[in-house]
């Protein structure tokens, strides 16, 4: 398969030639600009010189990102389930750098589907769903990989939600609701202090409750290195919960201590007049066991001396919030913090630094696609742990223009 | 459908996105929003797991779907069920690629707003 998807892409690429466009007449093939001869060169520096060009176009992930947007485009003429499945599959090509090594390509992965089934309780709401999920990270040179864990996952996941609703209104108030709703649309001048009133209007008339949401989830992923070198089979059962302060009057919005550093920060940009806690930014938090059964696992067999099925404690924070808004661009904080820890671990397994591993990942991202990114620590199977930093663009095939 | 002020779907989505759920900064103006993806709303972590980014979509669609029928009076359209609009707004919630134009679209699709 890795050697399989450059091949792909190149094939897309020539097949594509809008993607080169702004290094070349439109149209010209990349064939005949590498080709053209230069008087009193060397054929050896020529090649020299086409080897490098080459190297240069081909290892830019922003060529892979367009080349692969105009792919799905191609398929949007005649939507089938190759369509779909591509629309939903979010690839993102990108450059992986680990300490001082130089950048490899590679890309990442992620695809999510879902089939729910809800029901209304008196006083509260119950959603069962089945998942499927796939993700991980795939550098062209398997070695260059910083975060070499890829998950491919089925999810039931039963889930109670609490609160979140709003009280009934009637007719005329619904219809100034509607009216308001057109007002704030059709308005083009920001931080509109008539817009601003409507919003406080809107925010009397729709009365959110606090909501608290617990799920179970039963889980069954198959985890493994790029290479297969190293896979397991990992059963589990999580318990998820979280909240929304969505009542201003309530004291839950007060508990939303990763928020209190942004409202201060928010108060200190301009971006919120007041000190404002965010009802909407509540932390939410996973914890479960997963039973592990390792495949192919050199350094554990040679730690233990065989490939005996574990337990292993897994827990989760995250936490989303705006940090601040500059020159009229909101800038969002994400955080996710993951702690795996093996059950019963053995003396030779934490000697060997095998038996836990914490992932730490904190980004800043802008609305355009701009973003800084810091990783810290492992997730299972990398070797050791690393300090990566980001920096650069996302990009969202399905809104391609 | 398109991403338009003459379409009231768009406009309530729009409204409450930017006011009382507080997932789109209000300095994001209507035209910029429709493109804006799930996965830059508040509610969507990008670098959380699936699990946790399923489980936050859920409680927001449970929210809007709340405040659709009860404070918008919608009703759901063509015979469709509270678990048939939750489960197609999930959806959309899920893929950090959907667009709120996409989201209004499936809110189009599944509440009749009264006129």
């Amino acid at each position: 398969m890795k050697k399989l998807l450059p091949a792909i892409l190149l094939l897309i690429f020539y097949i594509h030639p809008v993607a080169y466009a702004q290094l070349t007449p439109p149209g010209t093939p990349v064939t005949k600009v590498i080709n053209v001869t230069y008087p009193k060169m060397s054929q050896g520096q020529i090649d020299s010189i086409k080897k490098n060009a080459i190297n240069t176009i081909f290892s830019n992930p922003d060529l892979y990102n367009d080349a692969y947007t105009q792919f799905i485009n191609s398929l949007k003429g005649n939507p089938n389930k190759l369509y779909t499945f591509m629309r939903d599959m979010n690839i993102k090509f990108k450059t992986f750098q680990v300490n001082n090594q130089s950048p490899a390509l590679g890309f990442e992965y992620k695809y999510n589907n879902s089939w729910t089934k809800n029901k209304q309780l008196p006083t509260k709401s119950v959603a069962q769903s089945f998942n499927i999920n796939l993700s991980g990270n795939v550098a062209f040179k398997k070695a260059d990989n910083p975060t070499n864990l890829m998950e491919t996952g089925f999810l039931y996941n039963g889930t109670s939600i609490w609160g979140g609703v709003t009280k009934k209104n009637d007719t005329a108030t619904a219809k100034r609701l509607i009216q308001i709703a057109g007002l704030i649309a059709k308005n083009t001048i920001p931080n509109n202090p008539a817009i601003e009133k409507l919003y406080e209007e809107q925010n009397q008339l729709v009365k959110i409750t606090n909501q608290y949401y617990l799920g179970l989830n039963v889980k069954a992923s198959y985890e493994n290195t790029q290479d297969f070198s190293k896979r397991q089979f990992v059963p589990g059962l999580l318990v998820n919960a979280g909240a929304k302060a969505w009542d201003k009057s309530e004291a839950l919005q007060y508990f939303n201590l990763p928020d209190y550093p942004f409202a201060l920060l928010r108060l200190i940009t301009g971006t919120d007049d007041s000190f404002r806690l965010s009802g909407a930014s509540f932390p939410s938090a996973l914890m479960g066991v997963d039973y592990v059964i390792p495949n192919q696992d050199s350094l554990r067999q040679a730690v233990t001396g065989g490939l005996n099925p574990f337990s292993r404690f897994r827990f989760e924070a995250s936490f989303k919030t705006k940090a601040a808004r500059v020159a009229n661009k909101a800038i969002y904080f994400s955080a996710d913090f993951r702690w795996y820890r093996e059950l019963f671990a053995t003396s030779a397994e934490l000697g060997a630094g095998i038996a836990s591993q914490t992932y730490f990942v904190a980004t800043l991202e802008s609305n355009n696609g701009f973003f800084v990114s810091y990783t810290a620590g492992r997730l299972p199977f990398d070797k050791k742990d690393n300090n990566v930093y980001g920096l650069g663009f996302h990009y969202n095939f399905g809104n391609w223009q | 459908m398109a991403w338009t002020t003459n379409t009231t779907a768009c406009n309530v989505l729009y409204s409450l996105l930017t006011g009382p759920l507080d997932q789109i900064d209000q300095s994001t103006l209507f035209t910029a929003a429709g493109s804006v993806t799930m996965s830059q709303l508040v509610f969507f972590n990008a670098t959380a797991s699936p699990d946790v980014i399923k489980l936050a979509a859920t409680g927001l669609a449970t929210t809007l779907d709340s405040t659709l029928i009860n404070a918008y009076l919608c009703s759901y359209k063509n015979s469709q069920t509270q678990s048939q609009a939750l489960n197609g707004l999930v959806t959309i919630l899920v893929n950090g690629q959907s667009t709120v134009e996409n989201l209004s679209d499936a809110i189009n699709g599944f509440y009749q707003f009264i006129s």
